[in-house]
């Protein structure tokens, strides 16, 4: 006999082009032998029907591709497996321009350089994102970036998706982009859903810190490094709350924890949280199971700023436009659409509902108590919104009483934003050339700065910048920024506010 | 030189109502920022609420399969 060749060979690196089928499920071979688990996986069913939905009509099948967090995955885990794990996926991208193999040919092999410019800008335009496919049984959908849903909802409401990033692309030769957030499948093996939770909220964090993104891998050995409530690290049996605020930190971030409180409390965490790029992953009870369960908010759908409820109070504050959250759930899939609602406990005790649905459908596919917000900050960002907010009400009620035509039409925002993004953007703000150059050139702000935005239906109002790296909102205020509906004719209320709050006033 | 001695008195007669006015004025936005102050003292401290952490909140596990 002859010893095999094994391992010697490399895989081959044909690229197959097909339409997008009915079903997705159906170019995936069902494992044999299979009989406990549902087949397909809902995720599979969820992601054709997502893509479906955005458009897509072709898929390019990628038949060898290294995904650092698959192989990863298999360094840790499935290489000691009996079964001969391949260290490789597939990686299928999704395009809603029709073509098939021939045209695709002669795309990718064009040599004129304005021509083959061209036909990138086809593919980049139609271009919905791609998903890596595990040789996992039962755990297909591997590293999967996908376009979000378009901004505007067909019922009139906004998308608004903090929580993507850009990611760039490379096939056959092309350099592709798409903006979304990455999302996995737990295999149970490395991961589970609060491994994949935090590992989709540090790939949008990690990389604008300098740092490098976690594997699901790295995710779950830093999480069990000290505390090990199932006796294993792996097969992966879940974290708690306290092993993924341990692995956040093990990434060289800071995870502030809070405590699902009420819908009002809650919604505008999330709503502060995810437009300022830092996606929160939410802890839940499935009212179906005893199992608790973890996602990642990526961002949320926003309706119309609610009128106030109390008589006192002259504000109104955008949070109560947050009527629903896009989810990356890893029972379903990335950007699962979720309702948020008010829900009253046997106890008597009223906490956030998460209703989450089929994409485009109202159908329920499971209903979940908030029970934490876990959010990875950069170390020095120490502001909590909930101080922000604090400040946000006293400065609110303040402008109000100051101009009686302005009560119940000002809006409170608290959002982070990037010191040196905020001055680029202030040329627009129709400040004076002194109150510009002072902005610009004569005032000191930390690398994120905490701003409350105050606006009236015409435009804004005023910002109040606060500094990030404090643990208390005051007397933390580095400047109070005239917008262009302060009223010229009352400046001096603004330094009034001024003495009250401190900082620099900037006209 | 008497002309000239009233013409300063007007003058600083002039200077003491406009400083009573700006001291009146700042007085009026002081005493309305210190109601907005307290009728929003309950809101602001509702706010942190989730700041209070449960200890057995830390233990909350999350196992949920696909």
């Amino acid at each position: 006999m002859m010893l095999e060749r094994r391992g010697h060979n490399y895989p081959p690196q044909a690229i197959d082009v097909i339409g997008l089928p009915d079903e997705l499920a159906s170019i995936f071979p069902k494992p044999v032998g299979q009989v406990e688990d549902h087949w397909p996986p809902l995720q599979l069913t969820y992601l054709g029907s997502y893509v479906a939905q955005l458009g897509g009509k072709t898929l390019v099948v990628e038949n060898h591709y290294i995904d650092r967090d698959y192989i990863d995955d298999v360094a840790l885990f499935y290489a000691r497996s009996l079964r001969d794990y391949p260290n490789y996926c597939y990686r299928i991208h999704f395009f809603s321009l029709p073509f098939d193999k021939e045209r695709w040919r002669s795309l990718v092999t064009e040599t004129d350089a304005g021509r083959r410019e061209q036909n990138r800008k086809l593919l980049q335009d139609s271009y919905l994102g791609f998903a890596a496919v595990r040789p996992l049984i039962g755990a297909p959908i591997g590293r999967t970036v996908l376009k979000t849903f378009p901004e505007q909802t067909p019922t009139g409401e906004t998308r608004a998706f903090g929580g993507a990033r850009d990611y760039t692309v490379h096939l056959a030769g092309f350099e592709l982009h798409v903006r979304g957030l990455a999302f996995q499948q737990q295999d149970q093996g490395v991961s589970a859903c609060a491994t994949t939770a935090l590992w989709s909220a540090l790939h949008r964090v990690a990389p604008q810190e300098g740092l490098p993104v976690p594997t699901p891998a790295d995710i779950t050995e830093a999480a069990s490094r000290y505390v090990l409530e199932d006796g294993r690290s792996l097969p992966s049996a879940g974290l708690s709350i306290y092993q993924i605020c341990e692995a956040t930190r093990a990434a060289g971030l800071a995870p502030p924890l809070i405590r699902g409180v009420s819908l009002e409390h809650d919604r505008a965490q999330i709503l502060a949280y995810t437009a300022s790029g830092f996606p929160p992953v939410l802890a839940i009870q499935p009212l179906n199971s005893a199992d608790g369960h973890a996602v990642c908010a990526v961002g949320v759908k926003l309706g119309k700023v609610g009128p106030g409820v109390d008589p006192e109070i002259h504000y109104r504050d955008a949070a109560t436009a947050v009527c629903g959250v896009y989810l990356h759930d890893d029972r379903l899939g990335p950007y699962a659409s979720t309702q948020l609602e008010s829900y009253t406990l046997d106890a008597g005790e009223i906490q956030t509902k998460l209703n989450i649905r089929w994409p485009g459908d109202q159908a329920s596919f499971n209903e979940a108590i908030l029970k934490a917000i876990i959010v990875p900050l950069p170390p020095k960002l120490r502001l909590t919104v909930a101080r922000m907010r604090g400040l946000a009400v006293a400065v609110a009620q303040r402008v109000a009483l100051l101009f009686p035509e302005f009560q119940g039409a000002i809006t409170i925002n608290c959002v982070y934003r990037r010191g040196t993004s905020y001055r680029e953007g202030a040329f627009a703000h129709g400040l004076s050339e002194e109150g510009l150059y002072t902005l610009l050139c004569g005032t000191v702000l930390s690398r994120y700065v905490g701003a409350i935005e105050l606006t009236v239906p015409d435009g804004p109002l005023l910002d109040v910048l606060i500094d990030a790296t404090e643990t208390q909102a005051n007397p933390s205020v580095l400047a109070l920024i005239r917008r262009q509906m302060w009223p010229t004719s009352a400046l001096s209320k603004l330094e009034a506010m001024v003495k009250v709050f401190g900082g620099t006033c900037l006209r | 030189m008497a002309e000239e001695k009233k013409h300063s008195s007007e003058k600083q007669e002039e200077a003491r109502t406009e400083l009573e006015k700006r001291v009146s004025e700042e007085e009026q936005v002081r005493l309305v920022l210190e109601q907005a102050r307290q009728d929003v003292k309950r809101i602001a401290k509702k706010e942190r609420d989730g700041e209070t952490i449960p200890r057995e909140l830390l233990s909350f596990r999350m196992r949920q399969l696909k």
